[in-house]
């Protein structure tokens, strides 16, 4: 691996590509270094063919702030309300700062605040608020026979209406990495992250199958919208299609900002996507809930795709 | 002289059907609308001729070949208002001092 010395005295850097998404990460802690190192262990870095899109930096605050009771800053090309953190959460930093330069920079993509899922071509887009389980769905998915996506953010093309990968680790919180920790093999898990702003934050490497194939979009097939209820009945609901937009327009970071563009794409979206909503109390109740799904969408698209070739005939033979 | 409404619909928006309401994007202002029909048969009807609210009853009734309903009004300048506050519509007189056509 190659790094370089930077403006910091004894900084490391290194590129990292997610998906469409190439950054620049440096740091001066010898111990975060490592961390991010073997985070993005899977990635293709330091490519002399890419330019990096977005710079995140994690250093001390000051000089003594090393040794006693050490605090970083996160620096960033996009900077946000970013308040110093304890030195022990520098890659909750990182992985904070990188999402908040996709969330406000990106806008190439209609950009959703969803987790997604891909099988034969096609994906599931999970919408939530955060903690309503969609990291840990869509790790349970993943480590289950779906290539994961993405667990934060979806990012549609407007151009092809494809959903791009953007396979970052998963960020699980609090409970959930226990969960996780029974389905995924351990050394994918990263240290856990205690006093983080969300609890207790530990970050999943995705299975090598979904970084190797980030290149590889994938259509859009249906949208859910999840919902994690300890001891709740698994259920199923349709959306309608002006709440879903709605609702989806309301995950969106940049939807205004794209303008008739994300307008456009918003709406193929829905045109192509039927909506649910489910509630489940377990990962496997949910991953039969979206098997349920993933069939019933594709029955649906047969039914319009019949019902709009029989259309067709009819106005041939009229 | 009564005031007169007019819509851009075709010239400024761009629609899109969903269920039994309508999603319009409003170019000058970036904004998407979700309107009910009715809404809609207004915005339709204004981009064709410039109406004042006591001839809008009649023209949506020839338009879609029903009896006019009477006592209306109210309710359909209220519509207008609302169209009118988010730019969609716009009032003919406030067209002309501003420069545009009518």
């Amino acid at each position: 691996m190659t790094t370089r010395l930077l403006s910091r005295r004894g900084a490391r850097a290194m590129t990292v590509r997610v998906g469409p998404v190439e950054y620049r990460l440096e740091t001066s802690l010898p111990a975060l270094w490592r961390e991010l190192s073997a985070l993005y262990r899977d990635y293709p870095r330091n490519d002399p063919q890419h330019c990096p899109e977005y710079e995140v930096s994690v250093h001390p605050t000051s000089w003594w702030r090393r040794f006693v009771r050490p605090q970083i800053n996160l620096r960033a090309d996009i900077m946000g309300p970013f308040a110093p953190l304890p030195a022990d959460l520098g890659q909750v930093a990182f992985e904070m700062g990188m999402n908040y330069q996709v969330a406000v920079g990106l806008n190439r993509y209609l950009i959703l605040h969803a987790s997604s899922v891909e099988r034969e071509g096609e994906c599931v887009i999970f919408s939530a608020e955060s903690g309503s389980g969609k990291s840990t769905l869509a790790a349970g998915l993943a480590w289950g026979g779906w290539r994961l996506l993405g667990d934060e953010f979806a990012l549609i093309d407007p151009r092809s209406g494809l959903a791009l990968p953007f396979p970052r680790p998963i960020s699980l919180k609090n409970r959930s990495i226990d969960v996780m920790a029974e389905r995924a093999p351990a050394d994918r898990f990263s240290r856990r992250y205690y006093g983080a702003p969300k609890g207790t934050l530990g970050y999943l490497l995705p299975p090598s199958d979904s970084i190797a194939r980030m290149n590889e979009p994938a259509r859009p097939r249906c949208v859910v919208f999840p919902r994690f209820e300890p001891g709740s009945t698994p259920g199923i609901l349709r959306v309608s299609k002006p709440e879903a937009h709605v609702l989806l327009v309301g995950s969106s970071t940049n939807y205004q900002m794209l303008g008739e563009a994300g307008f456009l794409a918003m709406a193929d979206l829905l045109d192509a996507c039927p909506a649910y909503r489910i509630t489940y109390p377990s990962l496997e109740a949910a991953a039969a809930l979206v098997e349920q799904i993933w069939r019933h969408s594709a029955e649906q698209r047969q039914a319009q795709q019949e019902q709009a070739a029989q259309k067709q005939m009819e106005r041939l033979d009229g | 002289m009564p005031l007169k409404f007019r819509s851009a619909l075709r010239r400024d928006c761009i629609v899109r059907p969903v269920d039994s309401l309508f999603l319009v994007f409003f170019r000058p202002s970036g904004q998407t609308h979700l309107l009910p029909v009715s809404s809609y048969a207004l915005l339709e009807l204004l981009d064709e001729n410039s109406l004042s609210v006591a001839e809008i009853p009649e023209a949506l009734a020839a338009r879609y070949g029903t009896e006019p309903e009477t006592g209306v009004e109210a309710a359909v300048e209220r519509q207008l208002r609302e169209l009118e506050a988010v730019g969609l519509v716009e009032a003919v007189d406030a067209v002309r001092r501003a420069g545009g056509a009518a």
